[in-house]
Parts: C-alpha cells; sequence; structure tokens
C-alpha cells in the first residue's frame, strides 16, 4: 500500500518546553482525516486533534499542511501527495490561535470577536410578526442575498489563512464579516441593528481587509468573505462612514473610472489622505529618470459611451448619485486643459446631434437640476 | 507567431506608458504579437465591487466583449486585473440573467460578451501558449547569478476557480526564472504574504508590515532580487517601500523586465532603469 | 477541583441543548449553563439534511391529527400516543419560532415556507431548508443563544449524574481544555447529549461522538433506559465508513443492484422499488448481501447506480452525494455505481421519561435523541427527529425552569468526583492488555453482526455474551495519554467505557423482544406480536453489573394498532 510521512506538530505543553515534529507514515488512502484516526488508532494514541462529523459539516478538523490551510476530512491524501510531489507533508494547527496542545486551538477568540458583529437576526417587529403563530412571509428571491453566507460552519479555515488577523489584532476575522453581511441584506432584520453592525465592522477593522482573496481559496463551503468586506464597505459609505481613508479611496474609484475610464495614481494620496507632496515627490522622481509622467489618464475611444453603461448601471441599481458630479467636472476640465479637448462640449454635441444613448444627457441635467 | 490581445488596465498607461513598448519588444523575441486593446477601461481595481458588483461585471463584460470583437484572448498581466475580469468572465458565463441584461447594455456600443475569448494571465500563457522552452532558447543575457526570489502575489493563485497554477504549491514562476537561467529562490519568509498593495489607500499600517515581512524575508535569504509577474505587488514593492521607516532597499522587478533584460533589450529600455530602488546587478 | 454552580444545567449543545438554553434563557432570571463536550456548532443536529415535519397554517387539507396518526404507525404503534399528540400540535409554533430567528427555510413563490413529501407521510409536510435543514437550524440557535448570552460550558465531557432517589442534585464532569473533575450543583439537568449509534462503530452515519453519553450517565446514575433494541438502519451508507448517502438519491431514479447486476427490490418492493421505506429496502440490501449476491471481493455491500442519471444531473441535483462517494469512497458515481450498506442511523430508544420529557427523578429531563419519550416508537419518520429536538428541547426548558424556579438549594456529596477521579486514574494506570481501538473495533463487529438489521435468538445470545466480555475486557484499556490538557485519549476512553454500558442494554431488550417490530426484524419471529409485545422494555442497570429488564405499557388514545402497511 502506498504511504507517505506526515510531519506532525505536537506539542504538551504540560511536558514539553517547546514544539516539535513527529513524524508517522500513514496510508494513503482516504482523507487526511483518515489519516490522523489512523495515527491515534494504531500508532499514537496521544496524539491531539478535534474532529466530529467526518463529512463537512461540524468545522472541527481545520488545519495547515505546508501552511496551507485546509479541511482534514475534505482533504484527500492522494491530493496531497500530488501536489507536494513526495516534499514531507508538515501538518500544523491552524494559525493566529493559541495552541492548546498539538494540532488543538483556541477557537474562542474569534468567537468573541464574532460576537462583536451582532451575528444574529434582529428583528424588525414590524416585518416579523410578534404573534407565534404567525408566519412572516420571506419570497424565495430575497434569500439569494444571503445564500452563500448561511453555509459558514465556524471552521475558522478563514481566521487561519488571513493576512488582515496575520497584521492587525483588532481584525475580526473574515468569516465575522461574512456572518454579519447575512444579516445586512436580510430584511426582516431591523435598520438600527444594521446601523450597529456597520460602525462595528469598522471598529473591527473593516478597512484593513487586504483583499488578497486566500478566505474565498481556503472556505471549504464556498462563502466569500472577502467579497461580503466589499460589500460592507459600499454599505459603510452608503451609510455615510465615509471619513476613512477606505471611503475616500472608493471615491476616487467611482469619479474617476467614470469620468476617463482610468484611476489616476497620481491624485490617488492627495484624494485620500490629503498628500499633495507624494504626486509632486513622484512627478520629480519620475521626471529625472527621463520618464513621461502624464497628469491624468487618455480619455479613449468610446468613452462616452462608457459612461452611459457606466451610469445605466448605477441607475438601475438606485446608486447613481454615488458619483460625485463637481469631482467628475473637475477631472473633465483637467484632461480638457492637458489634451485641448473639451469632454463637455463633446457631450453636448453628441447631444445636439441626437446619438447620445439612452438619455445619458437628461438624466445627466435632471441629476443636476437642469432641464 | 502567435497573436493576443493585450488588456493595459491602469499599470501600462500613464507613467508607465512606456512599459507596454519594453512588453511589446519582450513579445516579439518569443515570436508573440501582443494588440493593445486601445478602447479598454480600468477593471475597477477590485475596487468599484465595493460599489456595485454588477457595476464591475459590465465594465469587464465591455473590457472582455473588445478582445471578443478583434478575434482575439486576453492577455492580462496585472494578478488583480486578471482575477477581477477572470471573475466576471466566470458570473457571464454562468449567469444567463446577468450576461443578457449586460449585453443589452453593450449593444448601444456595437458591442456584445458572447464568452469566446480565453483570459490569459502571464504566467499560463507563458506556460501554455509560449512554452519554457521558447523562453529558454530566446534567452540571450542568461541571469547567471541572479539570485531571484520568487514572488507570486495573491490574484493569480486565490480564489481556486480562476488559479492560474496549483494554489498550494505553484511552479510556473520558478521554471520561467529557471529558463532565463536565474537561480530560483522559492522558500523564504513572506513567499505567501499579500504585498498590500490594495490596502495602502485603506490602512496604510498594513502596507507597510506586509512588506516588511517580505522584502525582509527576502533580504534574509540573500537574493538579489524579488521578481513578480504582478505590476501592483511590483509597484508595492519599488515605490511603497520608500515609505517604510527602515527600508531593506531590495530592488525588485516585474517579471516582464527582467525577461526583457535576459532576452537582450538594454537595461533602460527594459524598464529596469526607471526603478526607485536600483537595479545593480547587471 | 472546582465547584460551579448553577440552576439549571443543560448538558448537549445540539438541536435540543440549545433550543432548551433559548427558552430557559428567555424565561428566567436564573443561572443556566449549557454544558458540551464539543462546540455546539459541531453537534451532530447539523448533519440532519432532509427537513422537519410539521403542520402549518397553510398546509391545507392536512392536520395534526393526520400528522400524529402518521407517527405512531411509522413506529409501528409502539409510540405513546399522547405525546406524540403533543409533539405535532406543537409542530407549526416551533417551526415559525425559529423561522423568525432566522432559519432560512426554503420558501415557495407565495413567500410562505415550502413543504415536500418524505417518506411515511400521508401529505408534503416536511419543511425543508435546501439538504442543510440540522446546520441551519443548528448555526441560527447558536446565534440566538449568544444574542441572549447563554453560558457555555464548551469542551467539558458529563461523567456522572448526581441525585438523591427524589431529586437532581449536581453533575459531575471533566474540563477538556483545563483537565480536572469537576463537581456542578445544579437544581435541574437536561439531558440533551444525542444518540448512541456509535455502538456500531465501524458502520454507523454517526459522528465519531454521538456514544450516548447522557445515556449511559443515566443508566449508571440508577435510571431506565427504554426500548434501546430499536436501532434505525439507513439503508445507503458508505461501504467503507458509513457515512450517508442521501435518500435523495434514490429519489433522483439512482437502482440498487447486487452482484449480479439485478435491481433485486423488484423481489422485495416491486411497485415502490428503490422507493420503498427505509427499513425495508435496509432488510432488502442485508438480505442479498446475507444470501451471497453482495458486491466486491468480500460480497459486503450493493451497488448503488447512478451512472445512468449522467454527469449533468448528478452535479445539479446530487453535488454533496457525488463529492462524498469521491471523497469517502474512491468511487465517482459518474462512472461507476457506489458502494453501499445499510448503516446505523438513529437510536429510538433511550432515556425513559414521561411525555413531558421528565424522569423519575425531580429535575432531571431528557430531551432529544438520547431521551425515549417517546414519540418514535419501533421506528422513527423522516423529519421527525428535528421536530422531537426542538418541541421537547422548548418544553423540557419550561418544565425546567418551572422547577427550579421553586426547588430548594442542592448539596451534593463530593463523593462521586472523588469516585470520578479515581474513575479517570485508574484509566491510565490500567494495564494495557487491551487496545482501545481494537476492543472498539470489535464492539462494532459484535454489534453489527449479532444485533443489526436481522436478529435471531441464538446469534443475540452468543452476541450479548461476547458484549459481556468485551465489558470485562474493557477494565485492561489503558489511556496512553497522561497530561491532563486535552487529552483526547482519555475521552476517547471514556466514550468507548459508555459505549460499552450501553451495548447490553441494547442487547437484553433486543433478544427478549420475541416479534419483529418497526427497526427490530427478527429472523424468527418474523411477525408483529400485539398481544404479547405491545409495550416498552425497560431496562436498568442494577449494582452487581447484570441489567434488568422490565415491560411498561404503551399509551394508547386515538389510534388502534393496526397492520402497517404502505
Amino acid at each position: 500500500m502506498e504511504t507517505a510521512v506526515l510531519q506532525v506538530f505536537r506539542y504538551d505543553p504540560e511536558k514539553d518546553q517547546t514544539p516539535y515534529y513527529k513524524e508517522y507514515e500513514v496510508p494513503v488512502e482516504g482523507t487526511l482525516l483518515n489519516a490522523l484516526l489512523y495515527i491515534k488508532d494504531n500508532l499514537d494514541p496521544t496524539l491531539a486533534f478535534r474532529a466530529f462529523c467526518r463529512s463537512e459539516v461540524c468545522g472541527s478538523c481545520s488545519m495547515r499542511v505546508n501552511g496551507k490551510t485546509k479541511l482534514a476530512c475534505k482533504t484527500p491524501m492522494k491530493e496531497l501527495v500530488e501536489t507536494w510531489k513526495g516534499k514531507p507533508l508538515r501538518i500544523d494547527p491552524l494559525n493566529h490561535l493559541k495552541v492548546i496542545k498539538d494540532l488543538v486551538v483556541d477557537i474562542d477568540k474569534p468567537i468573541e470577536k464574532m460576537k462583536t458583529l451582532i451575528p444574529w437576526l434582529v428583528p424588525d417587529p414590524r416585518v416579523v410578526p410578534t404573534d407565534p403563530m404567525h408566519e412572516s412571509i420571506i419570497y424565495p428571491e430575497e434569500m439569494e442575498a444571503y445564500k452563500d453566507q448561511i453555509h459558514c460552519m465556524l471552521c475558522f479555515s478563514c481566521y487561519s489563512a488571513c493576512e488582515a488577523v496575520e497584521d492587525n489584532d483588532r481584525y475580526r476575522g473574515p468569516f465575522a464579516f461574512s456572518k454579519a453581511y447575512r444579516f445586512q441584506v436580510d430584511r426582516r432584520d431591523i435598520e438600527t441593528a444594521k446601523e450597529k453592525r456597520i460602525r462595528y465592522a469598522i471598529s473591527g477593522g473593516l478597512w484593513s481587509c487586504v483583499q488578497c482573496q486566500k478566505c474565498l481559496y481556503v472556505c471549504p463551503k464556498g462563502v466569500k468573505p472577502a467579497e461580503d468586506i466589499q460589500n460592507l464597505r459600499g454599505q459603510a459609505v452608503k451609510k455615510g462612514f465615509t471619513d476613512k481613508p477606505g471611503a475616500k479611496k472608493l471615491k476616487h474609484f467611482v469619479d474617476w473610472i467614470y469620468a476617463t475610464g482610468q484611476i489616476n495614481r497620481l491624485y490617488l494620496p492627495e484624494e485620500v489622505y490629503g498628500n499633495r507632496e507624494a504626486r509632486e515627490k513622484l512627478t520629480k522622481a519620475y521626471t529625472e529618470m527621463g520618464v513621461e509622467v502624464w497628469e491624468v489618464p487618455k480619455p479613449t475611444k468610446g468613452l462616452m459611451k462608457f459612461r452611459d453603461i457606466y451610469l445605466e448601471i448605477l441607475s438601475k441599481e438606485d446608486k447613481a448619485l454615488d458619483l460625485d458630479f463637481s469631482h467628475v467636472r473637475k477631472i473633465d476640465r483637467m484632461v480638457s486643459e492637458i489634451f485641448k479637448a473639451d469632454i463637455c462640449t463633446i457631450i453636448d454635441r453628441a447631444h445636439e446631434e441626437g446619438r447620445s444613448s439612452r438619455g445619458l444627457i437628461s438624466k445627466l441635467k435632471g441629476l443636476l437640476g437642469g432641464k | 507567431m502567435v497573436k493576443v490581445g493585450f488588456y493595459q488596465g491602469c499599470c501600462f498607461q500613464g507613467q508607465d506608458a512606456h512599459m507596454f513598448e519594453t512588453m511589446k519588444e519582450m513579445f516579439e523575441k518569443i515570436d508573440v504579437e501582443v494588440v493593445l486593446l486601445e478602447e479598454t477601461t480600468c477593471c475597477g481595481g477590485n475596487t468599484i465591487d465595493e460599489e456595485n458588483r454588477k457595476l464591475s461585471y459590465a465594465i469587464n463584460a465591455r473590457n472582455i466583449a473588445l478582445a471578443e470583437r478583434e478575434g482575439l484572448d486576453m492577455l492580462v498581466s496585472c494578478n488583480t486585473c486578471y482575477m477581477v475580469i477572470a471573475k466576471a468572465k466566470r458570473a457571464l458565463d454562468t449567469n444567463k440573467k446577468l450576461r443578457d441584461e449586460i449585453n443589452a447594455l453593450l449593444k448601444e456600443e456595437g458591442l456584445e460578451y458572447r464568452g469566446t475569448s480565453r483570459i490569459y494571465h502571464l504566467l499560463d500563457f507563458f506556460r501554455d501558449v509560449v512554452g519554457y522552452d521558447r523562453i529558454r532558447k530566446a534567452v540571450k543575457r542568461p541571469l547567471k547569478g541572479w539570485k531571484v526570489a520568487a514572488y507570486y502575489g495573491c490574484h493569480v493563485l486565490y480564489p481556486k476557480e480562476i488559479a492560474v497554477d496549483n494554489s498550494d504549491n505553484p511552479s510556473s514562476l520558478q521554471e520561467i526564472l529557471k529558463a532565463l537561467g536565474a537561480e530560483v529562490i522559492d522558500e523564504y519568509e513572506g513567499k505567501d504574504a499579500c504585498c498590500g498593495y490594495h490596502s495602502f489607500f485603506t490602512d496604510k499600517s498594513m502596507t507597510l508590515k506586509k512588506l516588511n515581512r517580505i522584502l525582509g524575508g527576502v533580504k534574509k535569504v540573500g537574493a538579489d532580487i524579488v521578481a513578480t509577474p504582478c505590476p501592483l505587488c511590483f509597484k508595492s514593492f519599488d515605490i511603497y517601500q520608500t515609505n517604510m521607516e527602515n527600508s531593506p532597499k531590495v530592488p525588485s522587478s516585474f517579471l516582464p523586465e527582467i525577461m526583457a533584460y535576459a532576452f537582450g533589450i538594454d537595461k533602460e529600455k527594459a524598464g529596469l532603469a526607471h526603478h526607485l530602488i536600483k537595479v545593480e546587478k547587471e | 477541583m472546582v465547584e460551579l454552580d448553577y440552576d439549571i444545567v443543560i448538558v448537549g449543545g445540539g438541536g435540543a441543548g440549545l433550543y432548551a438554553a433559548l427558552w430557559a434563557a428567555e424565561n428566567t432570571i436564573l443561572k443556566v449553563a449549557v454544558m458540551t463536550k464539543v462546540y455546539p456548532t459541531r453537534s451532530h443536529t447539523g448533519a440532519a439534511e432532509g427537513g422537519i415535519n410539521a403542520v402549518l397554517t397553510h398546509s391545507v387539507g392536512d392536520s395534526p391529527e393526520a400528522h400524529a396518526y402518521d407517527t405512531v404507525k411509522g413506529s409501528d404503534f409502539l409510540a405513546d400516543q399522547d405525546a406524540v399528540d403533543i409533539m405535532c400540535k406543537m409542530g407549526a409554533a416551533v417551526i415559525y419560532d425559529i423561522a423568525h430567528r432566522g432559519v432560512p427555510f426554503s420558501r415557495r413563490p407565495d413567500g410562505r415556507i415550502a413543504q415536500r413529501p418524505f417518506g411515511g407521510a400521508s401529505f408534503p409536510r416536511t419543511c425543508y431548508a435546501a439538504d442543510k435543514t440540522g446546520f441551519y437550524i443548528l448555526q441560527t440557535l447558536y446565534e440566538q443563544c449568544l444574542k441572549n448570552n447563554v453560558t457555555f460550558l464548551n469542551e467539558w465531557f458529563l461523567l456522572s449524574i448526581i441525585h438523591n432517589g427524589e431529586r437532581v442534585e449536581g453533575l459531575t464532569a471533566w474540563d477538556i481544555r483545563n483537565g480536572g473533575v469537576h463537581l456542578i450543583r445544579t437544581k435541574a439537568v437536561i439531558l440533551a447529549t444525542g444518540g448512541h449509534a456509535r455502538v456500531y462503530w465501524n458502520r454507523t452515519s454517526n459522528a465519531l461522538g454521538n456514544t450516548g453519553d447522557g445515556t449511559a450517565a443515566a443508566l449508571r446514575a440508577g435510571l431506565s433506559l427504554k426500548d434501546m433494541e430499536f436501532i434505525q438502519f439507513h439503508p445507503t451508507g458508505l461501504a467503507k465508513t458509513g457515512i450517508l448517502v442521501t435518500e435523495g438519491a434514490r429519489g433522483e431514479g439512482g437502482y440498487l443492484r447486487n452482484k449480479d447486476g439485478e435491481r433485486f427490490m423488484k423481489r422485495y418492493a416491486p411497485e415502490k422499488m428503490e422507493l420503498a421505506p427505509r427499513d425495508i429496502v435496509a432488510r432488502a440490501i442485508q438480505t442479498e448481501i446475507d444470501e451471497g449476491r453482495g458486491c466486491g471481493p468480500n460480497g459486503d455491500y450493493i451497488c448503488l447506480d447512478l451512472t445512468h442519471l449522467g454527469e449533468e444531473k448528478i452535479n445539479e441535483r446530487l453535488p454533496q452525494t457525488r463529492e462524498h462517494a469521491i471523497l469517502y469512497e474512491g468511487v465517482d458515481p459518474v462512472k461507476e455505481p457506489i458502494p453501499i450498506a445499510p448503516t446505523a442511523h438513529y437510536s429510538m430508544g433511550g432515556i425513559d421519561t414521561d411525555r413531558l420529557g421528565r424522569t423519575p427523578i425531580k429535575g432531571l429531563y431528557a430531551a432529544g435523541e438520547c431521551a425515549c419519550i417517546s414519540v418514535h416508537g419501533a421506528n422513527r419518520l423522516g423529519g421527525n427527529s428535528l421536530l422531537d429536538v426542538l418541541v421537547y428541547g422548548r418544553l423540557t426548558a419550561l418544565e425546567a425552569v418551572k422547577y427550579a424556579d421553586e426547588a430548594p438549594e442542592t448539596n451534593p456529596s463530593m463523593a462521586k468526583a472523588k469516585d470520578d477521579e479515581k474513575r479517570i486514574l485508574e484509566l491510565m494506570e490500567a494495564d494495557g492488555k487491551e487496545k482501545l481501538a481494537d476492543l472498539r473495533r470489535e464492539l462494532g463487529n459484535v454489534m453489527m453482526k449479532h444485533f443489526g438489521v436481522f436478529r435471531e435468538e441464538k446469534s443475540m445470545k452468543e452476541g450479548l455474551e461476547k458484549l459481556m466480555e468485551i465489558k470485562e475486557r474493557a477494565r485492561h484499556v489503558k489511556v496512553y495519554d497522561t497530561s491532563k490538557k486535552f487529552n483526547t485519549d482519555l475521552i476517547t476512553a471514556l466514550e468507548f467505557l459508555n459505549l460499552v454500558d450501553l451495548a447490553p442494554a441494547i442487547a437484553v431488550p433486543a433478544i427478549e423482544r420475541k416479534e419483529s417490530r418497526g427497526a427490530h426484524a427478527r429472523k424468527d419471529y418474523p411477525k408483529r406480536d400485539d398481544k404479547n409485545f405491545l409495550k416498552h422494555s425497560v431496562v436498568k442497570l442494577k449494582e452487581d453489573g447484570n441489567y434488568e429488564l422490565s415491560w411498561k405499557p404503551v399509551t394508547i388514545t386515538k389510534f388502534p394498532p393496526e397492520e402497517r402497511k404502505y
């Protein structure tokens, strides 16, 4: 029978000064959990790890293989052997959590962190009847909004893999934001609770997420925490929490991409941190190296139609007013000064010629209070 | 000669416009004609998704449709652009309602998303289309004695659905660097850490801690340079490194730059001369 | 040794335990704690897929009476009809309650809770949340407990129940994380520790920890266990592990084939074929295996063939089945049939309680799978376990609150705790002649061989002897890990000892029940015998280690026994 060697992290705080790795030869059959149970039954009953359901619903047996977070009962031994091409398989406890013993870690901390984000339904009495024999009506399509988030089984795989947890102890953890977001999009949840969740999410590190997507990768249940964090950020800005750098960054993206089809990295430090010097320094450095510095991106062909599509989508999603048109006009002026081509004139001319699509101009005028 | 549509994103325009010329010249050496997809826009940088995910899908449906109009596959050189566009493609390919809704808007511009163009990142393009052999043969100036730390960045490996290599144990970057004749270092502290680029304008402290970990790790193993297939990781290394209090001053390279250099293009033209942290190695 | 002090302690953090905790927390200012040997969301309620039965206000044509009738008929008339009546009438109330708390039940287009047909039910009354009903219920209840600041003793292992013959006084438990036996003083205890199908160690759909800890502790504390001979076997467990293959696999059109490729169900249920009730299919599969028509080199499994459904349908309708078959059996159902065999699934029997979940000891309650109320009798209907869990979690909570509010302070002696400490020490000092894993495997084999799908006097008597022998040998099992902190070697040993205590409690009534009823299928007595056996078996553990069997009447109100035909 084909076998593989597992180097398993061992640490018993009562006996061991420092952790060490112990090697076990296990059959390459079934899952990593099978291999661990094989060790416990046949080689070494003292090895401690958590396991319960054996079939990926309980979330007990998450751990790391060569640094990568895995749910043991969902990880075929064969796949591990193939991935690591004969390299030894080093089994470690989850990252970012205190080791209690061997592969068992203390998960109270992430649970406590999660609790700060109100990860439960706070029913709105106008939607959820207080009479216990009355049903609250929920349409199937409403549930689409949280169909992935409800799969979280608290295995803490994402917490282990998280880059933000790594460098910010306050950070609540990817799963916690997904749990919170699940209620943000539930019509039954009361508005005041939604407001609070956003406030607590911000103080819990909402803007510290680096968007590395590792949480999506390691989640055994297809939850997408990094995307939920994006959703929460959007909600935060929408609810008026606009003082954080991240909110200003988002504004930069929304406005500049609409205006020019591109972001403007030169202006980001200024618009986010009020740091004008950064642009000047960078411009100087590049100029000295002989690189031509463009103050604004060159408007590309099709930009006007691109704007149409952009605005159309935002209008449909009831977000057209998120565009800061005075900012856009400012950008337009910069563009026209540099490229000697007046975007506003182009739009007007297009309108006169009746080439404007989908009533962009009237929409703009409507928004700006014109006719 | 292979022809492929090149998506520029934000990294090949403005002050970085010269990078496309480097890219084009480098690709010529390995018989690839890169066609700039001129009318494309920013992918939204994974930030527009915060505003509205559908907007992100629409923008990128348009970007892909522009490649499809040319009948070309799309080559994306930035990890983040690649991930955002590949995610959009997945959403469009699996959700007909979304595709129809967005196509109705694209129609105005005479565009249609059909799902016919494949999206490549540099890494899988080099591996699957160009082949390591052709790279090896194009080398005029082998990177003999260059100790190069391989750094992938996140968005080519995660999430799994769009990964271009084995997410746990990738090998394509090492293979390319080896083909250039470099001594590859792929075990160092911080090799799997995020470069912190995207948090620079949301939580700057995160970026600096990430850079400290990665570049500190690179320095510790004695690498001459860290090479990455992602222009954003590169910017984080080269530009944001200057924001560090005790900068380790580790030189870095966007992969196509050292490829160009190894293919015999001079340092200036390869872009290696334009770094804030100088690449001294010859 | 730390002494802890509560008014109500709920042992077990699954569906019954958490729902009890929630109702207790919301209805009293008493000190309530949930003690669980894992973390609550790990509990096996989370593995329940199918759904939860209840007659809702929009269930046109259905009624709680019809639900009760189906339940009683399904139970082969062994369920107590007063209890069934309570459970069925409370269905809608608990469904709406948990829906209001956030359980994402699947909905009809008009926004009302959707219901689907289920085995043995005369109306489509099974509410469901996709194919993860139990999972969502468990998660939601946990969220609600966090909201209500419920005190959790996570990773604490129940050792003993302390009572004075009249009222409960406390518990002893092992703090898994830090090590150490603790005395817990409390006025009321709700046991919600789940089932014990792990006694069939090698062939069960249950989680590793479904070892009947509360049931065994109750047995050792002198309480009665009821109807223990009834164990439900699910027809389709993966051959290697016993992990469940959902009934949906047959529902979507899967075939069962023996080694000759024959769709043998035509000989057992020519009309319903693969879709006959669980017990009939399980018995058919077992018969094929027993009569030498099983597949594989050892002829010990049957093939569940989905290949004709095609990859697309399998991916769309049975993604989990495919994933599990590949992961746990190494077989891709798109390309080849899945090896399956019956797997021990659910314990109908358990701690003997009355229709409100009360035991004869005041302040001591049992709810969920560890209890035998009895609402399931000789055979549980699919979709009734989650209902049982919620209804009795809630009822016992209210009973416990009412009781603990007025009960005097208790004063349990330290003797039990000292005993338990000694017992654990002895485990570490045992001679180690017997290896835990080997003996446990043996226990599982004996149970499956002698008390499996089919039973027969001679074989069972042999089996009981072997069980008593295993019980004796279990005294020589050694715990090698001598550290206090997170000693999983110790926990698995304690769990095993619980199983060892429970196994004869299954065997003794199984031998004496000389009839076939529900899940208890005897080859030597193939017919139901209402004249002699329309009664509950009751087992007690005597001081001398013997198991004492007695019988008690079934409560029959509306539905007189009749032949169980579908």
